[in-house]
């Protein structure tokens, strides 16, 4: 597993657990929209790309070290609402990126 | 489209709502307080149409409407250079945490109906002034 394989994983499956209880439509503009709120604290945003249903993430990502990596998704989940996403995301997560982020601190509970 | 007198200093708010007797109610209510002009519509594709030429200071919206729900509504008006900025105010009957949660990604604001009218007048005059 790396970073840019976690991050496509983690973009993809918080994309339709905001489409499942919205629409896709809506999670993309959200999603994009909080991306660009965190762009000036976290620069490697930029290397995630968004469109509709597709998520791609330059491979550059894999040099930002895991602690950032991990401030950056807990900004995420917090702001889209803790308790359910991050159960939510256990369920949807593959079981490697899942535990990828359990090993960066991420607890799921 | 239903569109109260033209009052040049009020700031308009298009309410988008597929319940005939709430369009008139919050219309009611809010130019009844005095600080709004209110047009009303009844779907969410006539919504989209009007803001092809209309550009409101505040739009309300409902969620649950027949046709375009209120999410891709909303969706089309932040992608559309010309109108992102225009601030939404979600109207709705969901009241559960997750949509309340998804409701204010995109959006201004999340309320739940039913609603006080002075309630909603507070929520918008906030939004407005910020």
């Amino acid at each position: 597993m790396t970073n840019q394989l976690v991050t496509k994983d983690f973009f993809i499956a918080t994309i339709n657990i905001i489409a499942e209880n919205t629409s896709f439509s809506y999670s993309a503009i959200a999603i994009n929209g909080i991306k660009e709120q965190l762009s000036d604290d976290f620069k490697f945003s930029k290397s995630i790309h968004i469109k509709g249903h597709s998520v791609e993430v330059d491979n550059n990502i894999n040099s930002v070290s895991k602690n950032e990596l991990k401030k950056f998704f807990k900004k995420i989940v917090n702001l889209i609402g803790p308790n359910y996403l991050k159960i939510l995301l256990a369920q949807r997560l593959n079981p490697r990126a899942l535990s990828y982020l359990e090993d960066m601190g991420i607890i799921f509970g | 489209m239903k569109k109260s007198n033209k009052t040049k200093d009020k700031k308009v708010i298009m309410l988008v709502d597929d319940n005939p007797d709430l369009l008139y109610s919050v219309k009611k209510g809010l130019e009844s307080l005095g600080a709004y002009e209110v047009v009303t519509v009844e779907s969410g594709r006539k919504c989209l149409q009007l803001l092809k030429s209309n550009k409101p200071d505040l739009v309300l919206l409902d969620i649950m409407m027949p046709g375009m729900d209120g999410w891709d509504v909303c969706a089309k008006i932040k992608s559309d250079k010309n109108t992102e900025s225009i601030p939404i105010v979600f109207l709705t009957a969901k009241t559960d945490p997750i949509s309340k949660s998804m409701g204010t990604l995109a959006s201004a604001d999340y309320i739940t109906k039913p609603f006080d009218i002075k309630v909603l007048k507070r929520r918008i005059d906030s939004i407005i002034k910020s």
